[in-house]
This record gives structure tokens, C-alpha cells and sequence, in this order.
């Protein structure tokens, strides 16, 4: 299992992030910064095409030492096998206007980090031979690019990824049984979206995708305040989404709205483990590679 | 301060600025607000309800501590409260001078009473009495605690004694029990009675259960409980006092030496005790000596004095200070003679001479005696007030004028003394003189002018007696040579107690006149007898004393049976100690007389034109003379001393020592066992006064108390719960 560290670069920081204009361009400063703090290079996998030889040093598999070219030269060596995979990414991103809104202290919108997750996820997913598709939705699914293989895969990605709030009102239940139908090959799904909707629709959806044999990663998106709630003064908060506006003392709501969130974040939590989803927090003051790491435990869960 | 008005604009300034602090936000997580808020409304409501019931309060403690006057007026708060009469009994005997600590037991019963007072709750109402011989009620029923705290701060304490039995018929009456009322009803609500006393065996030491005064308690401790708090705190405390002053000789004249005697008794544990005794002679300090008190049982203090002027004069005895030193000084009003004026009254020649001769042997002029010689004729013209004592030997008879005057003599303080013989008719001194005689001299003496006589003793009292109790037998001829002295028990004869050879008991008498004691006659007694018929017969009429010899006092009467004289006693030795016996004894009565005590009365005769006015013995001259048939009596004697009488009339005394009573200088306590056990008795002291100092506080302080706790306890709970807590 890929050991994750903080690189030094602190690329992948997301108040780091914000200041670097373009998808691509923080795709690859994420993947690449990822991927040099680890021990094993995610690029290479196992198939049955084999690819070279090479000297055994302690810490390799020894499932994959040759022992024939042992038995024949007296020294050790390893296989090293091409990568060779079927596997298929679907990126789910919410769109919806609940996404765009953005805590005071946050570095970026809920929905810019979201994007900014799924470009480095697709960019990951590219280089590593695997191929990937794209969902983005809001009260209905808005744009569906098919999963393919093919570097040129990356542009119609991240301009999709791109495109901005859909600025509707989030069901995410409906979509993703519509999502479950309409994905062909099973693969890993990766749901980038904060949720809000009701739990008992939203895990009804998520099973759905389990139904089709697909791995589900739920990367629940919030903002720090969103789970804090740290306001003083008496505020008027206006919804998004049209769910009107609520003028309230923060400060006497605190714990009770803290309550009520840590109730619906466990629901959903629980009700993903229930299913054999991942669930996974993102919050938009952390770094991003919660979301990489994410991706490829499953991806070697999958390929062993 | 009205400065302090701008402060009101604080909680505008506050509203304003924080409706300027508003902000408005964008939120996506509403629906988790709204989840929150309904969460939330329920506890909100609760905290609501808590909050308006906290200022609720506030407020009704604050409108009810401000209206408390209001309410006490119109009584609402008496009837909730259930106000208590409180009848507060301070024991005012001389006891409760005494002191212990610098402070005395009467202080500290006028501090505990202050104390019981500004504890009332609202609704008390308070009755002050002093328990004393005549108990003064000095506050009745008032709610008014700054009045009654005054008037018990004026109370003084009494040099008397107390009754309990009379205090508590007055604490009956303050409380509105009555001998129709039903026992159990009060008119005045629940009735709280605190005695404040040393209890001390003079004042309680009667007070049993079936005592007057213990139904009285028992009556007044069905209305509520009675409680006495004693403020003596049993200490044990020196007391020494003067309980009796005598003179050796009962007609003092000047120029020549006499012996004062002080009977003292003194209480001081069981150790004997020194103090110094002056003798006060017109309140000049004449003599003084250093004394050891015994520490049981009394000790005499002698002194001898000579007075070099005549008149009235103020003898008084004093001790060093002591816890109680109201007592410590003992006086009496002594007549200092020049010389004793006698008055000899002869009913036949040389009937008095042997009795003159008798008193003053010498006929030396400035004998200490001065008699008198005239004839029964002469008797009318006579002023007898200025003799000390007058003789009658063989006069016949009296006219009512003349007995009338006598009577007024004697009663006044004079000695009478009657030597009979052949010229007395027996048959006129019984109408006159004896029982016979009490139709016309009463009617005469209610005109007013005998005097009356309230000092207490053994005297008749002359307004009802006659002046002789006794009936005299025609002569009869009965040689006798042994006369009885009746175990020299009388004082004329006790100087021949143990000197039987002196000729007392040898006297022959031959004829007498038979002498029978009236029936009521027991003031009457018997000095000398012959085989159990009296021969000497003394009596006490009003202050002064009279007596009869049964025989005659010379020798001249003729027994017509032996043709001898009537008797030798004339010419007897003893016949000179016994007419000086006689003498002194009959006019020295007043010197008998026992001491006023603190709250006897005085009383007098009533001079014709102007009533006389009392100096009382702090300087001040009292002019609540009472005036009664023929007299005057005066009742304020509450401080010991003496009394001067100013303008009295002919022979009364100038003045009236008035002391202290014995049986409250012995401080005893008394045994609480013996107590009714309707009376509880606590000791008082600071212990009691801190145990009940926070229940009695006023209401309307604690309303304010409780609403500022409520006011600090709204802001901490505003706090609490503002901040998201609860």
C-alpha cells in the first residue's frame, strides 16, 4: 500500500493551489509532487506481459523473483512486468450551486477544489494507462464524457471539469440511479460532491453503483466552516439552492447545528462503509492528496 | 447623580450597534440550520420560561420589599407573617443592680430586651412591663420598634422588691385576659411572654405551681409560651449589706456616748471578705474602720458616737463597693434628745415624787432627765408634744378630752405609763381608757387627728384599738411577796435576768388593782405578774407604747385591810431600773421600730392648712402627695435613703429611712426545680442572640436580599445560555 507523505513543495497545499491559474497545470504539479514522495511508482503495475529483469534488492516481492534465472546464473532477479490494465475511473462531480459557496477563511469554493481533485484524479489516471470518464451534474446530469485511455482524453476532461457551476439544485439520488444505468464497464466511482440532499436518497443511489459491481469512493466536499459554524454576530444566512434565508444567533446555534451536521456526516459515512464505499473527507483548508491516496488503494485493491 | 440617568441610554446604544453588526451570508448547509433551529426551539422555549419566572420574581420580591410599609399598615403582612405579641417582662428588683463584669444583670436585661426587639418580624407587636412590686406597663401593644426600644432604654431599675404574683395579673391584662374572656382566646393573636430576670429567691422564691402567681402563669401559658431568660447568669458575685442598725440606749441625748450596732450579712462564696464601714452621722462621714465580713452568717460592726447637738438626726452605716451597692448603706432617723423631757402627773400630793425622784436622783439640772412635776389639775394646760414621756401616778380619772389627747401622744411615738392608788377609779379608766371607751374616742379620732399608722409591727392600730387593751379590777388587799417575772423575758425586766437578789422578785405588794387582758388584746404584754394576775402590763397604741403597773407608785395609799401602804416598791432597789425601764421603754418605741423597706408607704398626719411635700433622697421634691382621711400617705419610695418630710405636723418624724430589703441582697437564686414548669427558663446570653439573629431578620431585607441573587442569577443564566449552553 502506497505510504502517503506531505512533499516538500507543498504543491498540492490548496492555498498553494489557488494561486496557480488552469487545470492542467495544477494536475500535474499534484500528480507529479504526489508521486515523488512515494516508495513504489504507481505507473507500474502487474500483467502478464513481461517487460525486463532486474536485480533483486531487499524489499521486493518475492513472489516475483525468477527463480528460473536463478537456477541458471545463481544470481536473484525480479520480473518486472509492462502495465497493462482495464481499469476505468468515473469522475462524478456535483456542480450544483450548494458547491460554490465559500467559507471566509477557505482558500477556494467547494466546487473549485472539487474540480481541481478531479483534474488531478483524471491527469493520475491517464498516466497510468487507465481510462477515465467524466460526469458532472447539478438537479440533473449535465455532462457525461465516455472513459478512454487516450492521452487526448485529458483536453475534453478538463474543459468539461471546468465549466463552472451548474447553479441548480442539488438531488443526487435520482442522478445517481440515472449515473448507475447509464456508466457501461464497472470500474471505480469517484463521487466528488457535498451531499447535501437527503442521506436516505443519496445512499439508495450509491448502492445502486455498488449494484453494478462498481468500486465507490464517496469524497465528501466541505468547507471548514460548513463543520464548524465559528460565527459570532447575529447573521442572516441566505440559502443557496432556494431554501430561503434564516437570520439566527450563530453563537447560541453552535452546538446544535453542530449536532445535527456531525449526525448527517455520520449517517452518510456509515451508510458508505454499509455498502462498501469508501468515504472520504475533504476539506477544502486541507491538502488534496486525500483524494489521490484514495484512488489508488483502490486501484491496487482492485488490481490484486 | 442624576449624571447616573445617562446611563439608561446604555441598552438603546447597545440595541442599535447591534443591529449594525448584522451580517449577511451566503449558506449552503440550511438545511442543517433549520434542523438546528427546531432542535434548538424546544430548549429555547424552556430557557425562555426560566428566564421570564427568574425575572418574574425579581420583580415581585422588588414590589414587595418596596410596599412593605403599605402592607404593614393596613396589617396584610401581619396576618401572613403571623405577627407574635411579644410581652417583654424586665425585672426591675435591687437585685438586678448587681453587677458582674462592669455590666449589670438589669443592663444585660435591657439587651437582651433590645435584641429580642430588633429581631421582631414584621407584625410583632410589643408590651414592656416591669416586674416590681407595682408593675408599670411602659409600651402596650405597639408595633412602633423604635418607641419601644426607647422606653426600654429609659427603664431604671428599682431598689425594691418585686411581685411576681402582681406583674403577671398585669401581663394578663396587656394580653386581653380577662376573667370573662375564655382562657383560650386572645383578642391580640399568639402571645410570646420573655421574662428577663436574675431569678432570685426574694422575687420567684414563692412562685410554686399552686402559688397565686403560678395559676397565673399557667392561665397566661395557654395564650403562648412564657419563657423567662435568666440574665443572672448564676455568677457568684460579693455582696455585702447592713441589715440592721441599733443603738444600746433607746432615747439618745447629747453629751454622752452611744453605742451603734450594724448587723451585717455578707454572700461571697465561702470566703471571708474585707471591706471598709464608715458611720455617717447627717451624711458626714464621722467614723470608719477597716472589717472582715464572715463569709456565713452575719457579722456586727460596732461604733460609738456622741452627739453634741439635738434634733433629728440621720445615722446610716456604710460598706466599701461591692457588686451590689445600692444595699451597702443602712440609715436611720434618730431623735437626739437635749435632754428627755418627762412629764410627771400626780392625781394626789407626792404621788410622782418617788417616780421623779426615780428619773432623776441628783435633781441635778442638767441631768440627762428632765422631769416634771405637776398636778392632775394642771394636766389640761400641759403640751404634751414636747415630753418624750409622761407618768400618771394615782390620777383619779380622765375626761375624753384629756384621754384623747393621751391616745394622740401616745400614737404620735410617746410613752404613757400609769401607776394606780386609791384615788383611781377603775370603773372611769375602763369607760375612758379601756375597751369600754371605743365609742366616743373613735368618733372623736375619725375627725383626724390621731395618726395613722402604716409601718408595720406589733402596734395596735390606733384608729380601732383603745389605748389601754387591758381591764382594771376594783383594788382588793392580796399581800404578795413574790412576784413572777415571767422569765425576764420582757425588755423592761431583762436587766435583772441572773441578778435575782436585786429586789425584783421580793417586792411586797399588798393591794392592787386586778388587771385582765381584753380578749383582743394581743398586742398587750406582760412584764411582772402576781400568782398569774398581771402586775405590769405593756402595750403598743400607734408608734408609741403605753404601760400599767397594777399598784401605786409611792407609798402614801393606804391598804384599808393592813393600814400599811399599797406596796414598798418605792422603797424597793428595784423600783429605780424599773420606772427608768418604764421609761425608756414606752417612749423609746420609734428606736423599736422596724427600717422601711424600698416601696412601703409613707404616711402622716395632715396639717390643717398646707400638705406637707416630700424631699426625696435624690434632692427632688415630690409633690404627688396622697391625700387620705386626715392624713397624707405617699407611695414612690423606690430608692433607699431618706426621706425629708417638710412642712409636717407638730411631733411627726422630719424624715423616714427608707432601706433595702434583706432578702434581695442575699442574691440566693433560686431552686428552678421548685419553678412552675409552664415557665421555661433559658440562659441568656450572646449565644442565643447569634442563633436567632438571620431568622428574625426583617422580611422586607430579605426580599431585597433575594432579589438581587435572583437579579445576578438572571445575568449568569442570560450569559449561559447566550453562549449555546444548556
Amino acid at each position: 500500500m502506497p505510504q502517503q507523505t506531505t512533499p516538500p513543495e507543498r504543491l498540492i497545499d490548496p492555498a498553494v493551489l489557488a494561486r496557480m491559474r488552469g487545470l492542467r497545470l495544477r494536475a500535474e504539479r499534484i500528480v507529479e509532487g504526489f508521486v515523488s514522495g512515494l516508495h513504489r511508482s504507481p505507473y507500474q503495475g502487474f500483467s502478464n506481459e513481461f517487460a525486463e529483469h532486474r536485480e533483486y534488492v531487499p524489499g521486493d516481492d518475492l513472489r516475483y523473483v525468477d527463480w528460473r534465472a536463478f537456477g541458471k546464473t545463481d544470481k536473484v532477479y525480479v520480473k518486472r512486468f509492462e502495465e497493462e490494465t482495464n481499469l476505468i475511473g468515473y469522475l462524478v462531480l456535483d456542480i450544483s450551486e450548494s458547491m460554490t459557496y465559500r467559507g471566509a477563511d477557505a482558500p477556494m469554493p467547494k466546487l473549485e477544489y472539487a474540480q481541481t481533485a478531479a483534474a488531478a484524479l483524471a491527469y493520475l489516471i491517464l498516466k497510468q494507462q487507465d481510462a477515465v470518464g467524466l460526469a458532472t451534474f447539478g438537479d440533473r446530469v449535465r455532462t457525461l464524457v465516455r472513459p478512454s485511455g487516450s492521452p487526448s482524453q485529458l483536453a475534453p476532461l478538463l474543459s468539461a471539469i471546468g465549466e463552472g457551476s451548474g447553479g441548480e439544485k442539488t438531488a443526487a439520488g435520482p442522478i445517481f440511479h440515472e449515473l448507475a444505468e447509464r456508466l457501461g464497464r464497472r470500474g471505480v466511482v469517484m463521487i466528488l460532491s457535498d451531499l447535501f440532499d437527503d442521506p436516505d436518497a443519496l445512499l439508495a443511489g450509491l448502492k445502486h453503483f455498488r449494484c453494478r459491481r462498481h468500486d465507490v469512493v464517496v469524497m465528501h466536499v466541505l468547507d471548514a466552516a460548513e463543520l464548524e459554524f465559528p460565527f459570532e454576530q447575529p447573521t442572516l444566512f441566505k440559502g443557496l439552492e432556494r431554501l430561503g434565508e434564516l437570520l439566527v444567533d450563530p453563537a447560541r446555534l453552535r452546538r446544535a447545528y453542530r449536532e445535527e451536521f456531525q449526525a448527517f456526516q455520520q449517517r452518510v459515512a456509515a451508510g458508505c462503509r454499509a455498502q462498501g464505499a469508501d468515504y472520504v473527507l475533504m476539506r477544502t483548508d486541507r491538502p488534496l492528496d486525500v483524494a489521490l491516496s484514495a484512488y489508488l488503494h483502490h486501484r491496487q485493491a482492485r488490481l490484486r | 447623580m442624576l449624571g447616573w440617568l445617562a446611563a439608561a441610554a446604555a441598552p438603546i446604544l447597545i440595541h442599535l450597534w447591534m443591529r449594525q453588526t448584522r451580517r449577511e451570508t451566503p449558506w449552503a448547509a440550511i438545511r442543517f440550520l433549520q434542523a438546528a433551529l427546531e432542535r434548538q426551539a424546544r430548549r429555547l422555549r424552556l430557557q425562555h420560561w426560566i428566564l421570564l419566572a427568574v425575572r418574574t420574581l425579581l420583580l415581585v420580591c422588588l414590589a414587595l420589599a418596596a410596599a412593605k410599609p403599605f402592607l404593614d399598615q393596613s396589617g396584610v403582612l401581619s396576618g401572613l407573617a403571623g405577627g407574635v405579641h411579644q410581652v417583654l417582662v424586665i425585672d426591675g428588683s435591687l437585685s438586678m443592680q448587681t453587677k458582674a463584669n462592669d455590666e449589670s444583670r438589669f443592663a444585660r436585661a435591657k439587651r437582651e430586651a433590645r435584641r429580642i426587639v430588633s429581631q421582631a418580624r414584621s407584625g410583632d407587636r410589643f408590651s414592656v412591663v416591669t416586674l416590681a412590686s407595682s408593675p408599670a406597663i411602659v409600651a402596650n401593644t405597639s408595633n412602633d420598634t423604635a418607641a419601644v426600644t426607647r422606653s426600654i432604654d429609659a427603664l431604671t431599675p428599682t431598689a425594691g422588691e418585686a411581685s411576681v404574683d402582681a406583674t403577671l395579673a398585669v401581663v394578663g391584662r396587656v394580653i386581653g385576659l380577662s376573667e370573662e374572656d375564655s382562657p383560650r382566646t386572645s383578642s391580640a393573636g399568639p402571645v410570646r411572654v420573655t421574662v428577663l430576670t436574675d431569678l432570685d429567691e426574694a422575687t420567684w422564691g414563692d412562685v410554686t405551681v399552686d402559688s397565686a402567681a403560678g395559676l397565673s402563669l399557667s392561665e397566661i401559658a395557654r395564650l403562648g409560651p412564657v419563657t423567662a431568660i435568666d440574665v443572672g447568669k448564676r455568677e457568684v458575685v460579693g455582696n455585702a449589706t447592713v441589715t440592721r442598725l441599733t443603738f444600746d440606749r433607746k432615747l439618745v441625748t447629747t453629751g454622752r456616748e452611744v453605742a451603734i450596732s450594724a448587723d451585717t450579712a455578707a454572700r461571697r462564696g465561702s470566703q471571708p471578705s474585707d471591706t471598709t464601714a464608715a458611720l455617717l452621722v447627717d451624711g458626714v462621714a464621722v467614723a470608719q474602720q477597716e472589717v472582715t465580713l464572715n463569709a456565713a452568717g452575719g457579722t456586727t460592726i460596732d461604733f460609738r458616737h456622741r452627739f453634741d447637738e439635738p434634733g433629728t438626726r440621720v445615722v446610716a452605716v456604710q460598706l466599701g463597693d461591692d457588686a451590689l451597692t445600692a444595699d451597702n448603706t443602712h440609715s436611720r432617723v434618730l431623735r437626739v434628745y437635749d435632754r428627755v423631757r418627762v412629764l410627771c402627773v400626780g392625781g394626789a400630793p407626792g404621788a410622782t415624787r418617788y417616780v421623779v425622784d426615780a428619773l432623776n436622783p441628783t435633781g441635778d439640772r442638767e441631768s440627762p432627765i428632765a422631769a416634771q412635776r405637776i398636778a392632775d389639775a394642771d394636766f389640761r394646760t400641759v403640751d404634751l408634744a414636747s415630753f418624750a414621756c409622761v407618768f400618771c401616778c394615782n390620777v383619779s380619772e380622765f375626761t375624753p378630752a384629756e384621754a384623747e389627747r393621751l391616745a394622740e401622744f401616745v400614737g404620735a411615738g410617746g410613752g404613757l405609763v400609769f401607776f394606780l392608788g386609791d384615788r383611781v377609779n377603775a370603773a372611769a379608766y375602763n369607760r375612758v381608757l379601756g375597751p369600754g371607751a371605743e365609742g366616743p374616742l373613735s368618733s372623736q379620732r375619725s375627725r383626724g387627728r390621731v395618726r395613722l399608722v402604716s409601718i408595720g409591727g406589733a402596734n395596735a392600730d390606733a384608729s380601732t384599738s383603745p389605748l389601754l387593751p387591758l381591764v382594771l379590777g376594783e383594788p382588793v388587799s392580796d399581800a404578795s411577796y413574790q412576784i413572777d417575772p415571767l422569765g425576764y423575758d420582757h425588755p423592761i425586766v431583762v436587766p435583772f435576768r441572773g441578778r435575782e437578789r436585786a429586789g425584783l422578785l421580793t417586792v411586797p405588794v399588798m393591794r392592787r388593782c386586778p388587771i385582765r387582758l381584753a380578749d383582743r388584746s394581743t398586742h398587750a404584754e406582760v412584764a411582772l405578774a402576781i400568782g398569774g394576775s398581771p402586775l405590769l402590763v405593756t402595750a403598743g397604741y400607734g408608734r408609741g407604747r403605753v404601760a400599767v403597773v397594777g399598784t401605786a407608785a409611792s407609798v402614801d395609799p393606804i391598804d384599808p385591810a393592813t393600814g400599811g401602804p399599797w406596796t414598798a416598791w418605792p422603797a424597793w432597789p428595784s423600783f429605780l431600773p424599773i420606772v427608768r425601764g418604764l421609761m425608756e421603754y414606752t417612749a423609746g418605741a420609734t428606736t423599736d421600730e422596724p427600717t422601711l423597706v424600698v416601696g412601703d408607704v409613707l404616711s402622716g398626719r395632715l396639717a390643717d392648712a398646707s400638705p406637707p411635700s416630700i424631699r426625696r433622697p435624690d434632692g427632688q421634691v415630690d409633690p404627688t402627695i396622697e391625700r387620705t382621711d386626715g392624713g397624707w400617705t405617699y407611695d414612690t419610695t423606690d430608692t433607699p435613703g431618706v426621706y425629708q418630710v417638710e412642712n409636717a405636723l407638730g411631733d411627726d418624724p422630719a424624715g423616714y429611712a427608707v432601706n433595702t430589703s434583706d432578702a434581695e441582697s442575699s442574691l440566693r437564686p433560686v431552686d428552678r426545680n421548685a419553678l412552675p414548669a409552664t415557665l421555661s427558663v433559658v440562659v441568656g446570653g450572646p449565644a442565643s442572640a447569634a442563633s436567632t439573629a438571620a431568622a428574625n431578620a426583617p422580611l422586607h431585607r430579605l426580599l431585597l436580599y433575594a432579589a438581587v441573587v435572583l437579579a445576578l442569577l438572571d445575568t449568569a443564566l442570560a450569559a449561559w445560555f447566550g453562549r449555546g449552553h444548556a
